[in-house]
């Protein structure tokens, strides 16, 4: 076999294999769902936010409820940076039973705070009610 | 050697659909292309300064002061170095991807620097092992160098800047790779719902409320949708040229936004420099000496007294 032959073959043998690694690589995580740290999967952000909530809280006066804007209400209230990183974006149930207690502590212990949440999830169209809270439950009283 | 894939548009059309001569056409494209080296040289030198803005600062040999950790900071600093001047180019190459597939998976999975298994991660240490399959070296190198000097020594006719492209058909592979699995992971109800683009927005802009704008969802939907049918365009189209020159800008608009808007690292800039894969190489060779103001017969008359020392 001469040197150009075995060049071309040799080029032949790489590119394959390459292709190969470069296509299965994908297809065994992501359509055979194969876990392996050999072969990347191609999924950026691919769950990146997904149990961020989406948060409303309000007043209530025993009939009505009042919208309110928290970051507002909490402004000039002198927060930890956990505290104020949570105020901004809330992840998880904690969270939000802290920024109810904030908003409780700076409206006064008589005041009645409700919060109809809903969290991002990787199901449906993206959207679940978090049953853990509701229009008819005072958080103050937790 | 001219390829189907790479030809005009103009004689592209005229290229037999006959199954055996589509069969020839794709393996002279993969295999036996040859041409300008000056694509492959400039990937080359991209690569190393992405290399060096990613990892750089983690490996200066202060950070760690185990036998690990001084042999990589060594290994890393030399085989880049080399890379980037072109010395050895090839081996060099090779060296400075076996270092950055070593920090991938034995530093990133067996030692656990998680920040060094994500994605860019990969895509920057397979990028580099790539281009080490590429005639880097006979454009924009030392190799270059010494070989022109040589070549006038002995009287010899200068070093064409040539060589086989199948590395650079390997990199556009890997992107079209890329594109593809990462338009099928979109390829979901939560995604073109727009959700997890308002997940995104929610969790890095806007915090935990829900943006008050009319026409926010429809807006958002929109652009998932737009993505998902641009990631897929991008793995197809941009192997051929008929379409790619359609792509070229909105694929590089595609990266500007996630490099400006998401904390992707080098992602896109990754992306960026071995887009040069994508393009016909004589073209871009072409189009250097254009900006440059030079035409063949200007080089040689300018070339052919000068000796490079």
């Amino acid at each position: 076999m001469n040197q150009d032959r075995l060049q071309s073959v040799l080029r032949a043998i790489l590119f394959l294999g390459f292709v190969l690694f470069m296509v299965f690589g994908p297809f065994y995580r992501q359509v055979l769902l194969g876990e392996s740290h050999i072969f990347r999967r191609w999924m950026m952000f691919h769950d990146r936010g997904v149990s961020i909530r989406d948060a409303t809280f309000y007043l209530s006066d025993g009939e009505s409820l009042v919208e309110l804007d928290r970051k507002q209400v909490l402004d000039g209230v002198d927060l930890t940076a956990g505290e104020a990183a949570d105020v901004w974006r809330i992840n998880t149930v904690n969270e939000v039973r802290l920024v109810a207690r904030l908003l409780c502590d700076e409206l006064g212990d008589d005041a009645d705070i409700r919060a109809v949440v809903r969290v991002g999830t990787m199901q449906g169209n993206g959207w679940q009610q978090d049953t853990n809270f509701n229009s008819d439950q005072n958080l103050c009283e937790d | 050697m001219a390829t189907s894939l790479d030809k005009p548009a103009e004689t592209q059309a005229s290229t037999s659909l006959h199954p055996r001569a589509l069969w020839d056409s794709l393996v002279d494209w993969a295999l036996h292309t040859e041409g300008s080296s000056r694509s492959s040289a400039l990937i080359r030198i991209g690569l190393v300064y992405v290399v060096w803005a990613r990892w750089g600062g983690e490996v200066t040999p202060f950070r760690d002061l185990s036998t690990e950790g001084i042999l990589l900071s060594v290994n890393f600093w030399a085989a880049s170095t080399l890379m980037l001047l072109g010395v050895f180019t090839r081996l060099s190459t090779a060296w400075m991807a076996t270092v950055a597939l070593t920090m991938y998976y034995y530093f990133g999975y067996e030692l656990g620097v998680a920040e060094w298994t994500h994605h860019h991660s990969y895509l920057l240490a397979f990028g580099v092992l790539l281009s080490a399959l590429t005639p880097a070296g006979k454009s924009y190198s030392v190799d270059r160098w010494l070989a022109v000097r040589r070549a006038r020594q002995q009287g010899r006719p200068l070093p064409a800047e040539r060589g086989n492209l199948f590395g650079l058909r390997l990199i556009a592979i890997q992107l079209s790779v890329v594109y593809f699995f990462s338009a099928f992971d979109k390829t979901t109800l939560v995604f073109l719902s727009g959700a997890r683009l308002e997940h995104l927005m929610m969790w890095y802009y806007i915090g935990s409320d829900y943006a008050a704008i009319s026409g926010y969802r429809m807006l958002i939907m929109l652009v998932a949708w737009a993505t998902v049918a641009l990631e897929y365009s991008l793995a197809f189209g941009m192997l051929f040229p008929q379409t790619r020159k359609w792509l070229v800008i909105p694929g590089s608009l595609l990266h500007a936004g996630f490099y400006v808007l998401l904390p992707i690292q080098t992602f896109s800039a990754t992306v960026m420099v071995l887009y040069l894969a994508y393009l016909n190489a004589d073209k871009v060779h072409a189009f250097i000496d254009q900006i440059q103001g030079h035409t063949p017969e200007a080089d040689e008359t300018v070339s052919a007294p000068a000796v490079v020392e």
